[in-house]
């Protein structure tokens, strides 16, 4: 359940929502729908991605509408779970993204009184419970029924007769766009910047009525005024150009994004931030994930510093203990599962660092300061060059917590990553995709590469991987080696290397094919291993970009060699802000 | 009539620009700042031909990312394995409406020169080149073209084809070889005629230090600009260019034309003469001297340094008191033997400790030097000078 | 009838003074060049009107308002993106019911032209005469009818030009929809136009006045003619001893301190101290909130608000932004010692006598000396004593 959009104006609706619902599907596209509102309310809605489906040939009339792109949590991806839902009467149409915690019971109460669901999603219970709160007017209805809902929302909801969008969020992203007598609403300012610089942040509790010449903005039952921002972004030129896939073209554009946000430095307040923290514990999801252990590998030998990393879908449930600096990482901003960890760590009265790509989003506004990291928009699901931004704003961190000592390093780092881009791939790529597993081994800061390494794999390429400690591979998975089994082993130069050597040596005699990454030149390596990808001498914390850069680039050419859809693989959404 | 369209090759490396094309073809080399293509993009741009077609290969990820952050949409197009230019234009074949233009993407040529030869059909651009061997000759006749001898050794004529031409979509059915020349032959035997007109202004890079010759051309048109943070003790004169984000120390002398880009430190004391483009991020350490060189991104240059007549690739470290001595020697390149007189050549990444001559030297790529040693001649990819 | 403004553009000639406002926001006798067209149109009877905006929209929206003070409505509608003419016009779709009028914003033109083009049956285009015709787009006309509309050349066929001024029926938004991206990569309005030239319905009207500011030292020509035709009014305090003459304007809150002179036509804008001991004379606009000081000398020179020019400074034949303070002593050369044509950036100004383009927020330190021709970028810094010429981006900082 993933983005929303809604216009109303002067203008056809249908090609604006439409055109919203492409800038957003980056957030889900398992399906689509949207509903105008003429004299009554008319709904079209339908499987899969826009871009595949005769989105041009969808003609609904009327100026106000809304739309969906849908990613699935609660019911299968059909045409009959995709939104807008309607009522019993057909009157009101919902769009919603979040999750409602307490549907089924809310769906048990509704059905004892009467009411016919048609779909399997949580969201229906919202249109059915407006329809018992509805008596006319579709903003007090709204009001009387989001007390009623636990768990997370952004809403808009329309009824028949009616020239209004009523909005309402809680725990999930939504803003408005001011236009001249037109208004337009949508998860982010994606799909608003082409139609206006004027925004509207809404808060969580918010709940707007939305008409053609104003906002009129609720919080707690009473009026609200919310500032208009202005934003001065252009259209973000998120073009392939030439590029066979959008993550290739963001792949290549690492050096890039490395180096400017190395360039962006850090502003004196989180600099200060970061030398008073006595403890670190950053939270994260997925890819984020995989960076912020790497920087629990760098910063606690380097900076001596205690560094706990926490998934964002756990800590939740089972808080750790809450002291000092808490830095919460997400490339969109809005990943629910880090934001909702945020909050309570807030709540707990620690400091809060953001570290996002996107300026604005959700969680600049939560923490006590941010960090921008500078990879530009990444259009592709599978994470690149927002990873490395990560690793840039991290390893800035260490090195402020080092006192400068790694500057000339990290500013000729790009470099490094830039000469990884040349590397080909050919041998290691036969051998990933003919393989029904893959495993990838490293130590220290390189086990967390390892991860990442095989979650881009698992992602794109559909193989299945895993990441593992190399020392711990000998506990369990080695009953898995067979030859047809390729273990992909990061074996840098350093103080790991001699026992990493053994590591292979013991998994060649289970006659696994070893693909290993290994300092240009290391012939002792290159040797008894069976596909040796060379990686430029430097620096541990720069083999730790230039390992990533070359599996990134190792999963990109398995996923094409096996023909997948790698800008948008099955199942997946780029930002979750669901939990 | 369609608005002319235009093809522009950029899928070859131009292997004789080793080691400077490891990581980009030729046509992305960047002289006086901005890569040899932005040039030929320009001059059409000039002649208001907007449908420009781009032909991509070796290193093509560089090339597009350059195309894509372009004011112009640019069409691209992938030759999937570099057999030769004509092979690269049948490749574009499906993008191509009508008549269109051909242009190497690795060589320079004026807007006044497109603007002889764009409403002509069937007709080439060929200039006077004093080693006409290097070149595809062309023998004209009557102002026609009679005949090209690719290479020979023997050239009857210092007339060489610039390799622009203006086609009918009818070329395409020559296009029967992988070369170009090739297809011209095929049209003169069935009695085609190809107009040869001369240019106005072109130029080639055959080997990496003739980039130095392009580099001080491509100087003379400078938009000059200060930007940055330029100290009032330092004298900048002449057509001047510096970017955003850099800073020029003290007492630093800089002579135009001379180009330095964004975010690089150079001085204080500094002093850069004549013809030299220094890229992004470069750091020119105090009392450093540099004149007729091409310094590409990222290159430190150490203090009590002598530069001249030098190209450095990407991300060279060169410690203090690097000199480059230009001095007239013989090269083998490409199996022929060729005189020549410059500094240095290094490739990317090249690391040389303090007191390192380099005396009419291409240094590959990665190559790294000892402190105090004196290097000459050509030096392979990745060697360690001990 | 209702009026189309075309408003969205930056009018990247005229950077750095579009940093913070668009061109039509640019001020000509201290008024923004678009309400001077803005009031002729309404003084010839147009009270309805649609701005197409984009560019630094904020600007526009917070001088007009919804046109009360001007006593008209206004419309905004916005164009994101400047795709072109066509384009803009595309997005007041809509809005417009009946026969209407379409204007670039960034000209000048005359109440009577205005009322006159009015009257003409649409569709009709304005035209003028000029003596540089390789700069504008040309039009050939026979009988009162337009033959021919062609892109800027170097060879002109005529020297009458399109002057941007349109009388439209609403069908225009119909032949809108077949324009496509024409070779200079935009949706121009003239190729929605060739339809109406075919059959030779596309009627010529010859503007009797025209006045348009192609490059940032043209603001001082039409500074000058404005200045010339205006009508003069002294508000202010104007203390004794002060020589001012009745062409002058003069704001409210607006103080002229003993020992100035000021001759010729200028505007000084509110709330500005002005002497003691300035010395005003030329063409010379300055802005509100400005101040210009002891032993000071501009002359034919534009000022725009808020910039403080307070103590031993020349400036002659220069654009100043708004919001700049030049340290005392601080001079702007306008001549060049072979008293050649003055070029800016290597473009010729055609002009010999020429100052600087000095962009917004320009700090000068004490006795910084500006040569002829310089083109300074906003907020760029400039030492004491410093030396400048030539090309200086925005935030240069020369110190």
């Amino acid at each position: 359940m993933c983005g929303i959009v809604g216009y109303i104006g002067r203008r056809e609706a249908t090609p604006l929502l439409i055109q919203g619902l492409k800038r957003l599907e980056y957030r889900g596209y398992d399906s689509f729908g949207i509903a105008t509102v003429g004299s009554e309310i008319d709904v079209f809605k339908k499987q899969g991605r826009i871009s595949e489906s005769e989105a041009g040939t969808v003609v609904l009339g009327g100026s106000v509408g809304i739309g969906h792109t849908r990613w699935a949590t609660h019911g299968e991806p059909n045409d009959s779970n995709a939104h807008p839902h309607t009522d019993c009467t057909g009157r009101l149409a919902l769009v919603h993204n979040g999750v409602i915690e307490n549907y089924i019971e809310l769906k048990k109460q509704l059905l004892e009184r009467g009411h016919i669901f048609r779909s399997e999603t949580d969201t229906e219970v919202i249109v059915h419970l407006l329809e018992e709160n509805f008596t006319g007017d579709l903003l007090e209805a709204v009001k009387k029924t989001v007390p009623l809902l636990e768990g997370s929302y952004a809403i808009l909801a329309v009824s028949a007769h009616d020239d209004r969008i009523v909005a309402a969020r809680d725990c999930s992203p939504l803003v408005l766009g001011i236009g001249d007598g037109e208004l337009f609403a949508a998860s982010d300012m994606t799909p608003l910047l082409e139609h206006t610089e004027r925004i509207i942040f809404l808060e969580d509790g918010d709940i707007a009525e939305i008409s053609p010449e104003r906002v009129e903005i609720y919080h707690d039952g009473a009026k609200v005024e919310r500032s208009v921002e202005l934003v001065n972004w252009g259209i973000e030129d998120a073009k392939k150009g030439g590029f066979a896939h959008y993550m290739l073209k963001e792949i290549f554009e690492q050096p890039q994004a490395f180096y400017e946000t190395i360039r962006a430095g850090i502003s004196d307040a989180v600099q200060e931030m970061i030398r008073d923290a006595e403890e670190i514990t950053l939270v994260a999801c997925g890819t984020s994930y995989h960076t912020a252990l790497i920087f629990k590998y760098l910063a606690e030998p380097l900076c001596r510093i205690p560094v706990r990393v926490e998934l964002g879908s756990e800590f939740k449930y089972y808080p750790p203990p809450l002291r000092g600096l808490v830095i919460a990482v997400t490339q969109s901003g809005e990943t629910a599962d880090t934001i909702a960890a945020l909050k309570m760590a807030k709540a707990h009265n620690c400091p809060t660092l953001a570290i996002t790509n996107v300026q604005g989003s959700t969680v600049t506004r939560i923490a006590d300061t941010t960090l921008m990291m500078r990879a530009g928009p990444e259009i592709s699901v599978a994470a690149t060059k927002s990873y490395i931004a990560q690793l840039a704003a991290l390893m800035e961190i260490v090195n402020v917590r080092c006192d400068g000592k790694y500057d000339d390093l990290l500013q000729h780092a790009h470099l490094a990553i830039g000469e990884v881009l040349l590397q080909e791939m050919q041998g290691a790529v036969a051998l990933c995709r003919e393989a029904e597993h893959v495993f990838f081994v490293g130590r220290g800061p390189f086990y967390p590469v390892s991860m990442e390494g095989a979650l881009k794999m698992k992602e794109i390429s559909y193989v299945h991987a895993e990441g593992y400690a190399a020392g711990e591979l000998k506990h369990g998975p080695f009953a898995l080696l067979t030859p047809e089994t390729p273990v992909v082993a990061i074996c840098p130069p350093g103080s790991t290397y001699g026992v990493m050597i053994s590591n292979i040596k013991e998994m060649k005699a289970r006659r696994a094919p070893i693909i290993a990454l290994g300092k240009k030149g290391d012939t002792e390596l290159a040797e008894i291993v069976d596909i040796f990808i060379p990686i430029p001498d430097s620096d541990p914390m720069v083999q730790v970009l230039t390992t990533s850069v070359a599996l990134q680039l190792l999963s990109y050419h398995t996923a094409c060699a096996l023909a997948r859809d790698v800008d948008k693989p099955r199942n997946l959404a780029k930002s979750v802000t669901v939990e | 009539m369609s608005p002319m369209q235009a093809v522009i090759l950029a899928a070859g490396e131009g292997n004789r620009l080793r080691p400077l094309t490891r990581s980009r073809p030729k046509a992305m080399i960047p002289v006086a700042n901005r890569p040899i293509i932005e040039y030929v993009i320009h001059s059409l741009l000039e002649n208001g031909i907007r449908d420009i077609v781009v032909v991509v290969g070796y290193r093509k990820e560089y090339v597009i990312r350059y195309l894509n952050q372009l004011d112009v949409p640019i069409q691209v197009v992938v030759q999937e394995r570099q057999l030769g230019t004509a092979d690269a234009l049948r490749s574009a074949e499906s993008e191509i409406a009508g008549d269109f233009l051909l242009l190497p993407g690795d060589n320079y040529i004026s807007p006044t020169s497109i603007a002889r030869i764009k409403t002509e059909r069937n007709a080439m651009l060929y200039t006077e080149h004093p080693s006409p061997s290097n070149f595809g000759v062309v023998v004209i006749k009557n102002g026609f073209v009679e005949k090209i001898l690719e290479k020979p050794e023997d050239a009857p004529t210092f007339t060489v084809s610039t390799g622009v031409f203006s086609f009918t979509p009818d070329i395409f059915g020559y296009l029967r070889s992988n070369e170009i020349p090739d297809a011209i032959a095929g049209m003169l035997a069935d009695g085609e005629k190809i107009r040869a007109i001369p240019a106005e202004d072109w130029q080639d890079a055959i080997y990496s230090w003739d980039l130095l010759k392009m580099n001080a051309r491509m100087l003379r048109d400078l938009a000059p600009a200060t930007s940055g943070t330029v100290s009032t003790t330092a004298s900048l004169r002449g057509r001047v260019r510096i970017g955003k984000g850099t800073t020029i120390g003290e007492n630093t002398v800089i002579q135009g034309p001379v180009v330095i880009g964004e975010d690089c430190e150079i001085g204080p004391n500094a002093v850069i003469m004549p013809q030299t483009s220094i890229a992004s991020r470069v750091k020119i350490e105090p009392f450093t001297y540099l004149k007729d060189s091409l310094i590409m991104d990222d290159v430190t240059v150490g203090s009590h340094s002598r530069i001249v007549s030098a190209v450095f690739g990407q991300g060279c470290i060169l410690g203090d008191h690097t000199t480059t001595y230009p001095k007239e020697a013989f090269f083998e390149v490409g199996g022929g033997v060729t005189k020549s007189e410059f500094g240095a050549v290094l490739g990317d990444g090249v690391r040389a400790a303090p007191f390192t001559t380099f005396k009419n030297c291409v240094a590959g790529n990665n190559v790294s030097i000892e402190e105090g040693r004196v290097v000459v001649g050509l030096i392979e990819d990745n060697t360690r000078v001990i | 009838m209702q009026c189309v403004v075309l408003a969205a553009g930056e009018g990247k000639r005229m950077r750095p003074l579009t940093a913070r406002r668009p061109k039509v926001m640019l001020p000509i006798a201290n008024r923004p060049m678009m309400e001077h067209l803005v009031t002729a149109a309404r003084d010839a009877g147009i009270t309805e009107f649609v701005f197409v905006v984009g560019y630094c929209e904020r600007e526009i929206r917070k001088h007009f308002g919804e046109g009360e003070q001007f006593g008209v409505t206004i419309t905004y509608v916005t164009q994101r993106y400047q795709l072109g003419t066509a384009d803009a016009l595309r997005t007041a779709a809509g809005l417009i019911t009946d026969r209407f009028l379409l204007l670039n914003g960034d000209m000048i033109l005359r109440r009577d032209d205005i009322a006159a083009i009015c009257r003409m049956p649409a569709p009709c285009v304005g035209v003028s005469g000029t003596d540089h015709p390789q700069d504008y787009g040309v039009v050939t006309v026979e009988d009162g009818r337009i033959t021919a509309l062609e892109e800027k050349s170097e060879r002109p066929k005529s020297n009458l030009i399109n002057a941007g001024a349109y009388l439209f029926d609403p069908e225009i938004f119909d032949l809108l929809k077949g324009v496509k991206i024409s070779g200079r990569g935009e949706l121009e309005l003239t190729d929605a136009l060739e339809a109406y030239i075919r059959t030779g319905s596309l009627r010529a009207y010859t503007l009797g006045y025209w006045l348009d500011v192609g490059q940032p030292w043209d603001l001082l020509d039409a500074n000058a003619a404005l200045l010339e035709g205006m009508q003069h009014e002294q508000r202010g305090t104007v203390e004794a001893g002060v020589t001012i003459p009745e062409t002058v304007t003069v704001g409210e809150g607006t103080v002229i301190r003993a020992g100035t002179y000021i001759e010729g036509s200028c505007v000084i804008g509110e709330n500005c101290t002005i002497g003691p001991h300035a010395y005003i004379r030329g063409a010379t606009s300055i802005g509100d909130n400005c101040h210009i000081g002891h032993a000071t000398e501009l002359k034919n020179t534009i000022v725009m608000a808020g910039t403080k020019i307070p103590h031993f400074n020349y400036i002659g034949d220069s654009v100043i932004g708004s919001g700049c303070n030049f340290g005392a002593g601080t001079k702007v050369a306008n001549l060049r010692h072979d008293h050649g044509t003055v070029k800016v950036c290597g473009k010729s100004t055609g002009r010999r006598k020429f100052g600087a383009i000095i962009g917004d927020g320009v700090q000068f330190g004490i006795n910084c000396s500006v040569n002829v021709g310089s083109l300074i970028g906003s907020n760029a810094r400039i030492a004491p004593h410093a030396w400048v010429e030539g090309c200086i981006e925005d935030e240069t900082v020369i110190r």
